[in-house]
């Protein structure tokens, strides 16, 4: 019963979370830019627009695509926060990553479709190290679920400093962050023009949007898992780590796709790879 | 290749954050204009003569002007602000200000408004018109 | 595999201005592209056959908002070397000061819009910050902050005083001072050289064959600037055109970061040669209706810029042509163009320096 509880409050609470952090986020992006900047629920207001927007359908698969793809994106934040095992959380995870570039891929715009392969390249450029994390993670704390992480004695990021560095990297793909924004940005000033999203609009958008301050809170939740001694830890690390993000994305240029996929393979491998390699040789 | 970590925009970002930012919030903010701005004609009827010399020299052909009704309009949307009329004006009837024209909204174009059109009438015809008319051809 | 075609305009994000270049893709490599234009004419040099000849200034100058103060120059330049009028010293002064806080204003305009184009926003940002400060110059002195309405046939319109010059030079100073911090920034950020470093690269000998015109040109290594030839005072400034030698996309970006401390150099200069006082004669006024045709040049920010106009003795010009830098560019680009990533394809194009406006009209 408890762990319902903790599912719905995920649903309720994380796209809340999300809107609220891309506020900021635009807040603080403006304010480097020496700009003023938009007001702090400006992505609500946004969304909010976009649901009263008539939106174009271009097939009919499209809609329930993106729809399934903001589904599954809050099923896997509630399945992670109600006990399923991480694992599988990290597999529905993709699941859904892929609803978008399924969405993505079904429209006629060839600004969209390379949007969707370049998505399917980060995809490939992430999804081995979120694998390795979870199971490093489960590794070193013995447990398989978001409760039992946590109430592990373990210190979680004590044993994995590498898994930390390559979760910096890889984070910046999941929030679209330069230097790693290459199938969509936030600015859609890009030479894919918004790439992925280029052919959706009014409420099939605010689904993406809506969508990813789940995603966003999903990683949050993936932070307290590393810093497991307790929740607001977790939650203050990962607000850390999303104001160096945002500084990043302000003083970089985008990386092409070859830069991206190799530089993440070379993260985990090296940071990811290394550090649980060493658990292994020091756990002997 | 160069060092990924030696990232030269870090210093210029942070120090953006902690200082003024550049940018206003405009409409309720608004910039004072300079003191040599072309912003929008300014037109006295009171000692304007219906020569027509600044609608015939106007580039964008904004100005009408009519001698005998003795009226002047002005359509500030074809205007380029180009100072011309006020450099030709014998009168010294039309003056340049620096203060820019407010946007327009779509309310202003409503009950048949024509945005942007500005007119003015004169006075009755008096012996000014037959004097200006020797004078203007 | 089925091949992509990519519709790279009319409307791009990445474009400021109206041009297509179908991409022909196979997986990200660029196979072909296919240059259309068409989609900015407006019909200006034909609007010589209803305007007046005083009054088409004020039209050509519409030819771009960037090089906009250089287009009104280049008309009234070829007006006076029609109708034989001797241009007052200090306005012909008044004009190189303006024409080169132009090339200033244009590049760091340029710098932002490639720096968007590689997915930098913050560095885009503060380079259209600085050129609002040169916006600002422009709106004291001129009146217009992009369309200037200084120039007249015969001379300028407003005068600027001696002390409003120094200020102004003071203001470029600390400009290209702070400027110093941004061309460190475009010449170390690894990001940068990621995107611009051994991209697209113009050999010398493809720029001369191609004709490739201004810093697109320099870039290669070729040591061309119309400003050498001395027209509108250009002779009595002493100046090296940058030049550099890479000819890759990064090299053209620096050539134009050279250019803005050397343009505030040139204002330097002009500002201590000029005659000074105030109530100088500024304009003299042509009588009667000109007869003859005349060739113009002058380098603008992105190039050499040709005008032609024929005169026939009415008040209507027979005539007027303007041959714009993009258009002498645009061969060059398509040959770079094709073979490169799709991710190249913004930069190439920006590093050109497009004004589709000029090229079309």
């Amino acid at each position: 019963m408890t762990l319902a509880f903790y599912a719905l409050l995920f649903v309720i609470v994380a796209p809340v979370f999300g809107g609220l952090l891309a506020g900021a986020d635009r807040i603080v992006t403006a304010r480097m830019q020496s700009r003023v900047g938009p007001p702090l629920l400006q992505p609500f207001y946004d969304v909010g627009k976009l649901f009263q927007k008539q939106s174009r359908l271009l097939n009919p698969i499209q809609e329930p695509l993106l729809l399934g793809h903001v589904v599954m994106m809050a099923a896997t934040g509630a399945m992670m926060v109600s006990g399923t095992d991480l694992i599988l959380v990290t597999f529905v995870f993709a699941l859904a990553s892929l609803l978008l570039v399924l969405a993505a891929g079904s429209a006629y715009s060839p600004y969209s479709f390379a949007g969707a392969e370049r998505e399917l390249i980060v995809l490939l450029a992430s999804e081995p190290f979120f694998i390795l994390m979870m199971a490093a993670i489960c590794k070193v704390t013995d447990a398989s679920t978001f409760g039992a992480v946590l109430a592990s004695p373990t210190w979680v990021a004590f044993q994995l400093p590498g898994i930390l560095i390559a979760f910096l990297m890889v984070a910046t793909i999941k929030l679209r962050k330069s230097p790693f924004d290459i199938s969509t940005s936030h600015h859609a000033h890009q030479e894919l023009v918004s790439g992925l999203t280029s052919d959706m609009s009014g409420r099939l958008l605010a689904y993406v949007e809506l969508a990813h301050w789940y995603e966003s809170a999903l990683l949050c939740g993936f932070a307290v898992l590393l810093f497991n001694w307790s929740i607001p830890l977790g939650i203050g690390a990962f607000l850390v780590a999303y104001a160096a993000e945002v500084l990043v994305d302000n003083v970089t240029s985008r990386a092409k796709w070859q830069l991206v996929l190799r530089s993440t393979w070379v993260a985990t491998l090296l940071f990811a790879g290394g550090n649980v390699l060493a658990l292994f040789v020091v756990g002997r | 290749m160069a060092n990924p970590l030696n990232l030269p925009m870090v210093p210029r970002a942070l120090r953006n954050v902690v200082s003024r930012p550049a940018t206003r919030r405009y409409p309720a903010e608004v910039r004072t204009p300079f003191e040599g701005a072309r912003g929008k004609i300014e037109f006295d009827v009171s000692t304007c003569n219906y020569c027509m010399l600044c609608a015939r020299r106007c580039p964008a052909a904004a100005i009408t002007v009519n001698r005998e009704e003795r009226t002047w309009a002005i359509e500030h949307l074809r205007c380029i602000a180009c100072n011309v009329c006020v450099e030709v004006c014998a009168k010294k009837s039309l003056a340049m200000s620096n203060e820019p024209r407010k946007p327009h909204t779509p309310a202003d174009s409503r009950d048949g408004h024509r945005p942007g059109h500005e007119e003015w009438h004169g006075e009755a015809p008096d012996a000014a018109v037959t004097a200006a008319r020797g004078s203007g051809a | 595999m089925k091949k992509t075609i990519i519709p790279f305009g009319p409307q791009h994000p990445v474009l400021p201005e109206p041009l297509v270049l179908d991409l022909i893709l196979d997986d990200e490599k660029v196979i072909d592209a296919v240059p259309t234009i068409g989609y900015i004419h407006r019909g200006l040099e034909m609007m010589v056959e209803r305007v007046e000849y005083t009054e088409m200034g004020f039209v050509v100058e519409r030819i771009c908002g960037i090089c906009s103060f250089m287009h009104g120059m280049g008309y009234a330049v070829s007006l006076e070397s029609i109708m034989n009028v001797e241009v007052p010293e200090r306005a012909k002064w008044l004009r190189l000061i303006w024409a080169e806080i132009s090339r200033v204003q244009s590049h760091l305009l340029w710098l932002g819009l490639g720096a968007d184009a590689f997915g930098f926003e913050n560095l885009f940002m503060h380079c259209w910050r600085m050129r609002e400060e040169v916006l600002d110059i422009f709106e004291k002195t001129t009146g217009g902050r992009i369309i200037h309405s200084v120039n007249r046939i015969g001379g300028v319109k407003r005068d600027v005083s001696d002390s409003e010059l120094a200020a102004i030079l003071a203001r470029l100073q600390e400009l290209a001072k702070a400027f110093e911090e941004t061309a460190r920034i475009f010449a170390s950020d690894p990001s940068i050289a990621h995107r611009l470093g051994g991209v697209g690269v113009l050999s010398a000998a493809d720029a001369l064959e191609t004709a490739a015109v201004g810093p697109m040109a320099r870039a290669s290594g070729i040591r061309t600037d119309t400003r050498l030839y001395g027209a509108n005072l250009y002779d009595q400034i002493e100046f090296e055109p940058v030049v550099e030698t890479a000819g890759d996309c990064l090299a053209r970006a620096v050539v134009r970061m050279r250019e803005i401390p050397q343009s505030i150099d040139i204002v330097r200069q002009a500002i201590e040669k000029m005659p000074k006082g105030e109530g100088l004669p500024l304009e003299n006024k042509p009588r009667g209706n000109p007869v003859g045709e005349t060739f113009t040049r002058l380098e603008q920010p992105r190039g050499e810029v040709l005008y032609y106009v024929k005169a026939n003795g009415t008040k209507y010009l027979e005539r007027f042509r303007a041959r714009t830098p993009t258009f002498a560019n645009i061969p060059a680009m398509i040959k770079l163009v094709k073979g490169c990533d799709l991710a190249d394809v913004p930069n190439i194009i920006l590093t050109i320096d497009p004004c589709i406006s000029c090229t079309e009209r």
